[in-house]
């Protein structure tokens, strides 16, 4: 191969990557066991092989990178071994360049983003400049490289390979990179002395089993996908400073007036970092994670809350998903100004948001809700490793649904949105309401480029929560978590699709299930709204009651619903409505009269539109004094201006 | 008795007018709320009652549903908050003049009436001073941001801010009290506007700012306290919604008696 490439040698580094390929080979042959198991034996058997580290990957990472703190520059040498695991032989490599996205107005993520990012506004510039790239044996590549592959955009950088990298074989290159980073308003950059490092190197593109390059440019929604790998850091900063960042800290060593910090992390598609001085530390352990909260002086009242997030979310979420398999969970809380770097993930570090109080009698769950997302995140996007380009809804949608399943448990279904005194709010009914009133919006399972910034928030991320807690309430608890427990264990270090999502769930609820529900609810956009139509209840010549009842299914997606009929003196009795009857339509005769009906009294279905509809009532139950209340709040405000 | 009691007492009549008339016009805005609420739920079994469900299901739907409602009630609202700034001054003007003189009704509206211009003149004469108190609060929290931008602790920057805000808030409680106690020496008959205001400004050696501030600080707990004992009566029927309405406004009087009693001091100390 002329030099520039190699087959993979009989040498101790064949020796590392055959023992990796090994311990993949021997961690999906215990996944394959699994699933022919039952569920409990699938989950045990797995979730015992994911307890240790995972095993060093083929493909390896290296990088020495020192951050100027006044330039905001990070220098970088990048020594990466990949290997082609594909089924084809690779003629070029593709490697996206991200932090090209805020060089000019021109780039795609401008353009689709309008240069704002969850309301935060692009203050200024930031890029990447490819200085080197060569083969270890010192050919260059540059001139074979070209990054004008979309008008105005250099987010990828295609680079033609002399010769072949047959399947099995591997290349290693050495690019020497600098990164400018940008104000921080779209996840990485910097914010006065604050740093958050991300997507910040070159980094190769995931290269899907058939041999095809999965590479986009930096879009204005929708995140990131590559391949997992092995990384190992060496992170230069001023003495002094602290540095959270992917993987184990394995050794510091001072160097020149500065500090270099080494990092090391196996079986991850990505690795950043964050450097501050001002950081405070707070160490825990939990269940074998070595938790680090670095958080900014003054949040001190509220790390607790924090911490109690990601305790709980570790056990709840190993145990509906498979153990977290690495030894440490970095999470940062940034400093005031820094919310574009906020509430983000990287695998074995996520970034945080929250109030620095901790005011007494207020529980809304604000700061877990962040933290627990970005936790969730670890499992969709960190180990079941989803394009989030081409299916957002499989990391944003399931980590939604994660978290607001994990709130309602922890919190109580009713106050897992806001828990004021005098006021709760539901989680789940206040994304109802957003996702499904008002304009309407794409399929969740679109990719993430055809949404804007509002129909991208309730489509990919609350449709999609809502779709799976109206499954599990509609159709079981138990099965459904089975399902998507098998989903996250089946998964675990791959890139599934949503077909592999509905194969999961097919699994386990009967072949069809998929396509009855999940495939029209995610794929298509299809709701269950239904509505009563009627209710009558009168005396006949008998002295009994002849009820009668109607209900008109108005969205397509069949689910099994319930009506509630509720007699004069308290009585109740519930009809059952199949999925596949468009139109319902009950009759019967009782002692009791029937003055009032409630479709789904469990609030099974949260794709409904409007509950209201749902409800018939002829005589109600006494009224509640609502004026009285909303006239005493008026009168105060009247009494401020007036007299 | 004091005589500031004395004078509360004298002026009961006028003191429940002002309650009353507070009433009628929140009652503008919260009927149409209220009702549009109740409308929504009046389809579920559990009525109104359906709106205090835990989780908010029913209360969210009810507010989503009000869809182009909402407008106008804003409307009614800004309209009412209007109406209550142009029938402020005559309501504060009658009011004064019946803690002042025990007067019937009809002759202290009539007073009122007499000076309701000279009560609106206070307003604009001392309007700088609350422009001052908006200008503060946007200038300083902005000088001092720019001062601590580069503190590491959110906690510190925000106390700072919070502690910047003070002189525009100490600045508008001056104002209030210094309006109050000019309209009651206006209330009293204490000449030209300008000498109106200084003889109001005169009164602060006697901790005016205070007295005033300790008024403001009871209403709102009343008003807080009408709302949790209004949440905690409100289980529904017919005795429980009376309750409710009973205590509610027995509060709402109650506040109006507190203003009335600093009403009545103010007139004291502008003697």
């Amino acid at each position: 191969m002329r030099g520039k490439m190699r087959r993979v040698q009989r040498s101790s580094t064949r020796a590392v990557d055959a023992a990796s390929l090994r311990c993949a080979l021997a961690l999906a042959a215990l996944v394959s066991c699994a699933t022919r198991g039952t569920a409990a034996q699938d989950r045990l058997a797995h979730d015992a092989a994911v307890v240790a580290p995972p095993a060093p990957t083929p493909t390896r990472y290296v990088i020495e990178a020192s951050l100027d703190p006044t330039t905001h520059i990070v220098d970088g040498t990048l020594r990466l071994h990949w290997v082609n695991e594909s089924a084809a032989p690779a003629v070029d490599l593709w490697l996206h360049l991200y932090l090209n996205a805020f060089a000019n107005n021109d780039t795609v993520f401008m353009r689709e983003s309008r240069g704002q990012l969850r309301g935060v506004r692009n203050p200024g510039r930031g890029r990447i400049e490819v200085t080197s790239l060569r083969t270890e044996a010192g050919v260059d590549l540059l001139p074979h490289a070209r990054t004008d592959l979309i008008r105005g955009d250099a987010t990828q950088m295609r680079v033609v390979l002399p010769s072949p990298v047959a399947t099995g074989d591997a290349i290693d290159l050495r690019i020497v990179f600098r990164s400018h980073l940008p104000p921080v308003f779209a996840r990485s950059g910097y914010v006065r002395d604050f740093h958050m490092i991300a997507q910040w190197f070159p980094k190769l593109a995931a290269r899907e089993p058939s041999g095809a390059w999965s590479s986009f440019p930096y879009h204005g929604m929708g995140e990131f996908y590559s391949d997992f790998a092995t990384y190992e850091l060496a992170l230069s900063v001023p003495t002094g400073w602290i540095v959270g960042a992917t993987g184990e800290q394995t050794s510091e060593e001072a160097r020149d007036g500065r500090v270099v910090r080494h990092f090391r992390a196996d079986r991850v598609h990505d690795a950043a970092w964050v450097a501050w001085p001002h950081f405070r530390e707070r160490a825990v352990t939990h269940e074998g994670v070595q938790i680090r909260i670095l958080y900014p002086p003054g949040h001190d009242a509220a790390v607790p809350r924090h911490e109690h997030a990601v305790r709980e979310g570790l056990t709840r979420l190993g145990r509906a998903f498979g153990p977290y398999p690495y030894r440490t969970l970095t999470v940062v809380l940034p400093p005031r100004g820094a919310d574009g770097a906020a509430g983000m993930e990287y695998p074995t570090l996520i970034v945080s948001a929250g109030p620095w109080m901790d005011l007494p009698g207020i529980h809304t769950p604000v700061p877990e809700d962040v933290t627990v997302h970005e936790l969730a995140h670890e499992w969709f996007y960190g180990l079941v490793a989803s394009n989030e380009v081409a299916w957002p809804m499989l990391d944003e949608g399931l980590t939604q649904w994660a978290t607001s399943r994990v709130l309602a448990d922890l919190y109580g279904e009713s106050r897992s949105a806001v828990s004021l005194p005098g006021l709760t709010l539901s989680n789940f009914e206040l994304q109802r309401l957003f996702a499904l009133r008002g304009r309407p919006v794409p399929a969740p399972g679109l990719p993430a480029y055809a949404f804007d910034d509002t129909g991208y928030g309730r489509s990919v991320y609350l449709r999609t929560a809502l779709v799976l807690e109206t499954t599990r309430r509609s159709y079981g608890a138990a099965r459904f978590d089975r399902a998507l427990g098998h989903y996250a264990r089946a998964q675990r270090f791959r890139h599934p699709t949503p077909d592999d999502l509905f194969a999961s769930f097919d699994g386990v609820f009967g072949g069809g299930f998929s396509d009855r529900v999940l495939r029209p609810a995610l794929m298509r956009g299809e709701t269950a709204d239904a509505r009563l139509v009627r209710l009558s209840s009168v005396r006949n010549s008998a002295g009994a009651y002849l009820t009668e009842i109607e209900a008109q299914r108005e969205g397509t997606l069949a689910l099994p619903l319930w009506i509630e009929l509720r007699g004069e003196h308290g009585e109740r009795r519930r009809l059952p409505w199949a999925p596949g009857v468009p139109r319902y339509r009950a009759s019967f005769t009782a002692r009791t009269q029937f003055t009032a009906a409630l479709l789904d009294p469990d609030r099974h279905n949260l794709l409904d539109a409007n509950a209201l509809d749902g409800t018939i009532a002829h005589r109600t139950a006494p009224s509640r004094a609502v004026l009285s209340r909303v006239v005493a709040l008026f009168h105060a405000m009247i009494a401020a201006v007036g007299a | 008795m004091s005589p500031v009691l004395a004078r509360v007492r004298g002026a009961s009549v006028a003191t429940f007018t002002v309650y009353v008339c507070g009433a009628l016009l929140a009652l503008a805005p919260a009927m149409p709320l209220a009702s549009a609420l109740e409308n929504a739920v009046s389809d579920h079994p559990n009525g109104s009652g359906a709106l205090y469900a835990p989780g908010g299901v029913w209360l969210m739907e009810a507010f989503a549903e009000l869809g182009g409602a909402w407008a106008v009630l804003a409307n009614v609202t800004v309209i009412t908050l209007l109406l209550s700034l142009m029938l402020g001054p005559l309501l504060q003007m009658t009011w004064l003049a019946a803690l002042l003189r025990r007067r019937r009704l009809a002759d202290a509206l009539s007073e009122g009436a007499r000076r309701y211009f000279l009560a609106i003149g206070v307003s604009i004469a001392l309007s700088p001073l609350l422009g001052l108190a908006l200008l503060l609060l946007v200038a300083v929290p902005g000088l001092v941001g720019l001062a601590v931008a580069s503190t590491p602790s959110d906690r510190t920057h925000d106390l700072a801010l919070l502690a910047a805000c003070t002189p525009a808030l100490a600045i508008a409680a001056l104002w209030a009290t210094w309006h109050d106690l000019a309209r009651a020496s206006l209330a009293r008959g204490g000449g030209v506007l300008s000498a109106v205001i200084r003889g109001a400004l005169a009164t602060f050696q006697r901790s005016a700012v205070p007295a005033y501030l300790s008024w403001l600080a009871l209403g709102a707990l009343v008003g807080i306290a009408a709302q949790i004992l209004g949440g905690a009566l409100d289980v529904g029927g017919t005795l429980a919604s009376l309750c409710v309405l009973l205590v509610t406004q027995l509060l709402a009087l109650l506040r109006t008696f507190v203003r009335a009693r600093w009403l009545a001091a103010a007139l004291e100390r502008v003697r």
